[in-house]
């Protein structure tokens, strides 16, 4: 079943996509490539160790890293920080999907700070999945590097300075607006502003 | 400390809008097929981890124990609840709150076991094809788990007591 708001008729192209999986289990790693195959994947690596995802890393570039940091063998909230502190091109940049089970209370800050693109509660459903897969594709947020954190931008919408405060942005405004001056103007005189005009010499 | 803000080249973005592919429907389809194929080997996984859950039950409870359950039942949570095994996964998710929760009163094994025998009810075949069945093991343990949760709450209210 999928979404209301998913066009089920919408191309997607995931045949060319190289996916590495970081799962706690090897069944929950081939739930996942199954999923992967069904949706066109035609390269995933499949590991349960951070150990073996560490290996991989420094021999394939990957376009996206699904990964539960539960993972047994050691602690995957460290290995994703140090993957994107690492610097090493393309892959301090993939996209990644955190997916989590029920997390317990100290790892849910730690999952935040960790630079992931999105987080997804397990049990992982396909159509959720490939939305989520979706969306990251479609993500304009910036990439930020601010020392303790480096991922993609956490704030998905700029809504101004909080209420009662000057704001810490250069460009944020320090004045009300006030009232507009003028009346708004009508769709057809914006639409005459940018419509292309032959200029007469 | 100065932030940087960039925008990396992300090469998914230009892979997904690619020509050729498949439709949304035909992947979660293929996807779904996929994923049946390898039903009867995820379900025996999750039937080992349930009994393994039974072991540690029966023993003395310490923090490496409960570490195991947690992550046992997040596992069956996760496999089971990915077959739509939903029952299952709420009565893993319960277990994981539970163990998580730190609770070292004398219920603590009760608690654990009533959930563990409830896992085990739900996978024998005559409760799994029963929606009332299913309906009265969840029913039971959240009775359970909520008289547990009525007696701790006065205990935690009035700690010198």
């Amino acid at each position: 079943m999928t979404s209301p708001n998913i066009n089920e008729l919408a191309r997607v192209n995931l045949s060319k996509a190289v996916v590495l999986v970081i799962e706690t289990t090897p069944h929950a790693a081939e739930m996942l490539g199954q999923i992967l195959k069904g949706f066109g994947v035609a390269e995933t690596h499949r590991v349960t160790s951070v150990k073996d995802a560490e290996k991989l890393i420094k021999t394939k570039s990957f376009d996206l890293i699904l990964v539960d940091p539960d993972v047994k063998d050691g602690d995957g909230y460290t290995f994703l920080r140090g993957l994107r502190a690492s610097g090493v091109e393309p892959n301090c940049y993939v996209p990644i999907v955190l997916m989590s089970g029920h997390a317990r209370i100290s790892n849910v800050k730690r999952a935040r700070d960790t630079g992931a693109n999105f987080f997804v509660s397990k049990p992982i459903a396909p159509n959720v999945l490939l939305q989520r897969i979706l969306w990251i594709a479609r993500d304009k947020r910036p990439f930020v590097d601010a020392g303790a954190y480096i991922g993609p931008d956490r704030r998905f919408k700029y809504e101004g300075p909080p209420a009662n405060s000057d704001g810490r942005r250069a460009n944020d405004l320090k004045e009300p607006l006030g009232d507009a001056g003028e009346p708004n103007m009508s769709q057809i005189e914006i639409d005459d502003l940018i419509k292309p005009q032959k200029v007469l010499v | 400390m100065v932030v940087r803000r960039f925008y990396p080249e992300i090469r998914l973005a230009k892979l997904v809008a690619a020509p050729g592919g498949q439709t949304i429907a035909e992947s979660l389809q293929r996807a779904a097929a996929e994923l049946e194929l390898i039903r009867e080997d995820c379900l025996r996984d999750v039937d080992a981890r349930i009994a393994r859950m039974v072991e540690l039950a029966a023993a003395p409870t310490n923090d490496q124990a409960d570490d195991e359950l947690h992550g046992l039942a997040n596992d069956v949570l996760n496999e089971g609840g990915g077959f739509g095994l939903t029952d299952l996964a709420e009565v893993a998710h319960s277990l994981c709150v539970f163990v998580s929760g730190g609770d070292r009163s004398s219920a603590h094994q009760r608690i654990v076991t009533v959930h563990v025998e409830a896992m085990r009810a739900l996978r024998r075949p005559q409760v799994e094809g029963n929606e009332a069945a299913r309906a009265a093991v969840l029913a039971g343990l959240r009775d359970v788990v909520s008289r547990h949760v009525a007696a701790e709450e006065p205990a935690k209210a009035s700690p010198a007591a």
